[in-house]
């Protein structure tokens, strides 16, 4: 069924993208090979848009998926790979865990055992001064910070000990413009905004920005005219991404209103394939399934009832059906 | 694997110190390499690209391709050509190059800076932005700052064309801001810098570096990148570094200032206008512990007279007109959201 009480001349083709989701896996072209050590990631990002738009179960069950999250086990590391044979790295770990979840928030595939090998492989990453790496190599960024603690939260074992360096070093990534880097004084970075303001709000520590008109401010920005649509840095080209990790961010701080919505809906939809499904970062540019997860996530921010989606959760990107079942970490003052 | 092979011969071989590799059109699959002023030009075609990336990845699924040999070496290196943020592969090469390093000395070591940074500075577009390449290029600036300073010099020269091929190169703009914070490079490294910016108004990486620069320059040394910094020493695989000490306060704080309006007058002259240059030197001005005022009443009068210079035109329409128009706007933007902000 095509959604038609659109504002905009682009119809949401729901039923093209869900054929273009689920035949991810059937292209087994170069590029498939290229990518797989992106796989985790991949399976999650389609996972994730069948799900908000209500639709995962029927067209991608459970058993085989399940099934492929585990075959990439690194029992190594004590974490999951992005494919069989790769090493365990935080990023396909979150995704794995993010999986799993959307599919039962029970994870009964997940023993106790290895609940336990992947919150000490989490925790092992964290530095002395609260950052986190993203596996053995050592790479630093706040990406890594926020999905570490994404996934310490789902397994329920985020700890002060943890979340309190890991806050203090997010705080020393705040720029003068109010947004956040990689590290403490690299550039503002719209996508690194949404893993540091994530880090807080799951740490329950969002007061800790005492004013966020001046962030609010950076990320309203990052709205182009006359598209419509949001850049990642000023002066870059919009990019359907950034759809959700602009959007996401200011849904934490409760203004989405402070951008154009009707505008937002109308890049994205433009951005759609009308032949084959799926969505890409600019209109008629080669779509994957990375823009069209955050392409439907941005959607669903703007207006889930009118899509008939399920909600998604701005800090987990998850339907907020399965945000609703694991405990949020609350600090008691 | 005889096309990474080729490649690692075409780069090795080459003492130039620009060398970029780039995709070619046409359907033949070989490597071609011609030198054109002194660079170094490899070019690829897609067919060969694919074919390079296959063999790497024939081997990688064999057998024994964890195994600490130059075969595994040289598939590493054809993976982090042809995919990014490939982490296990990143993870591995990491350990097979130490690996090796104890078996073949430090020649080896140069010929891996040699191939890393020309990977770094290719016009590949996905291989120039990757975060962990230029991770891994953090640690052997590290080993090679003191060492090695031609080859410092060679890596920083490579740096500079990521930043120019790849428009806004985030993690390349970030790589170099690391070394001005760390005091790898000075002075005359902001001068290049400042060209560049002057020649891309609208790149806002490399004003931001221009930002981190200044004070580095300056004096003011960031001590989460000295720490970085001491920390990969400290796990140096290769051989012993010293450790640097941060300097927490500017030095010359009037240079640093006279350097600030040097470049805000000389953006008002051009009339650019673009709001990031204005707003990281408001913001520079500001970390040095000044005031803002000076730069924005500069912005202001500017304003104010190519306003009054319009006006006398008899408000014509033209492509100039226009375009100063589009001028005063920013800098009248930029007085009322600083002055607004403060």
């Amino acid at each position: 069924m095509e959604v038609s009480d659109q504002p905009s001349e682009h119809q949401f083709l729901k039923q093209k993208h869900i054929q273009y989701v689920i035949e991810q896996d059937s292209h087994k072209s170069y590029e498939y090979w290229l990518s797989e050590h992106l796989r985790m990631n991949g399976l999650y990002w389609g996972v994730t848009a069948l799900a908000t738009m209500d639709v995962l179960e029927a067209n991608l069950p459970r058993g085989k998926v399940e099934e492929y999250v585990m075959s990439c086990w690194d029992s190594a590391s004590g974490a999951f790979g992005a494919f069989p044979k790769h090493d365990g790295h935080i990023l396909s770990t979150l995704s794995a865990l993010q999986i799993l979840l959307i599919y039962d928030v029970a994870m009964p595939t997940l023993d106790s055992e290895k609940r336990s090998q992947l919150t000490q492989f989490i925790v092992g990453l964290q530095q002395d001064d609260g950052s986190f790496q993203g596996d053995r190599f050592g790479e630093i960024d706040t990406r890594f910070s926020y999905t570490a603690l994404s996934s310490l939260s789902i397994l329920g074992e985020l700890t002060p000990e943890i979340a309190d360096p890991a806050i203090a070093f997010i705080m020393q990534c705040q720029n003068f413009d109010g947004s956040f880097g990689l590290v403490p004084g690299s550039e503002s970075h719209a996508a690194q905004v949404f893993t540091c303001i994530g880090s807080l709000a799951i740490c329950d520590l969002l007061h800790l920005l005492k004013d966020d008109t001046k962030l609010s401010n950076w990320l309203s920005e990052r709205q182009v005219l006359p598209s419509g649509g949001f850049n990642g840095r000023p002066e870059k080209l919009p990019d359907v991404c950034y759809s959700w990790w602009v959007l996401s961010s200011l849904a934490i701080f409760g203004k989405k209103h402070w951008v154009d919505l009707p505008m937002l809906e109308k890049f994205i939809l433009a951005c759609q394939d009308g032949s084959d499904g799926g969505i890409s970062d600019r209109p008629d540019n080669q779509t994957d399934i990375y823009h069209t997860c955050f392409g439907i996530a941005g959607l669903s921010l703007i207006d889930h009832r009118r899509y008939g989606f399920k909600e998604i959760d701005p800090v987990y990107c998850m339907p907020s059906e399965t945000t609703q079942h694991f405990t949020k970490w609350k600090r008691v003052s | 694997m005889e096309l990474i092979c080729q490649l690692h011969s075409h780069i090795t071989s080459s003492t130039s110190d620009h060398k970029t590799i780039q995709l070619i059109p046409g359907d033949q699959v070989e490597i071609v390499a011609a030198h054109d002023n002194g660079n170094l030009e490899i070019g690829l075609t897609k067919k060969t690209y694919l074919a390079l990336f296959k063999q790497c990845h024939l081997y990688w699924h064999s057998k024994d391709s964890r195994s600490p040999t130059l075969d595994t070496y040289l598939m590493t290196l054809g993976y982090m050509v042809t995919t990014n943020e490939n982490t296990t592969i990143i993870a591995l090469h990491d350990t097979v190059t130490a690996q090796l390093y104890q078996e073949h000395g430090e020649e080896f070591l140069l010929r891996e800076i040699d191939i890393i940074s020309t990977y770094l500075s290719s016009r590949l577009k996905k291989i120039n932005k990757s975060s962990s390449l230029w991770s891994l290029m953090k640690r052997y600036t590290v080993l090679i700052a003191e060492k090695y300073p031609d080859v410092l010099k060679t890596v920083v020269l490579r740096a500079w064309q990521s930043c120019q091929v790849h428009f806004a190169n985030y993690y390349a703009a970030n790589y170099l801001k690391w070394c001005f914070q760390v005091g790898i490079l000075h002075r005359e490294a902001l001068e290049t810098l400042q060209q560049l910016c002057h020649k891309n108004l609208r790149d806002v990486s490399l004003w931001n570096l221009q930002y981190e620069a200044l004070l580095s320059v300056g004096g003011l040394r960031s001590q989460y990148s000295i720490n970085e910094h001491n920390r990969l020493a400290k796990d140096s695989k290769y051989w012993s570094v010293q450790p640097r000490t941060p300097i927490l306060a500017i030095d010359d704080p009037e240079w640093v200032r006279s350097e600030i309006i040097r470049q805000f007058e000389w953006l008002l002259q051009i009339e650019c206008s673009i709001r990031t240059p204005y707003v990281t030197l408001i913001n520079a001005e500001e970390r040095i512990g000044g005031e803002a005022d000076g730069l924005l009443d500069l912005a202001s009068n500017k304003s104010s007279s190519v306003r009054k210079e319009i006006g006398s035109t008899n408000g014509s329409e033209g492509s100039v007109t226009v375009k100063r128009m589009e001028f005063c706007q920013v800098l009248e933007t930029l007085w009322h959201l600083e002055a607004k902000g403060r």
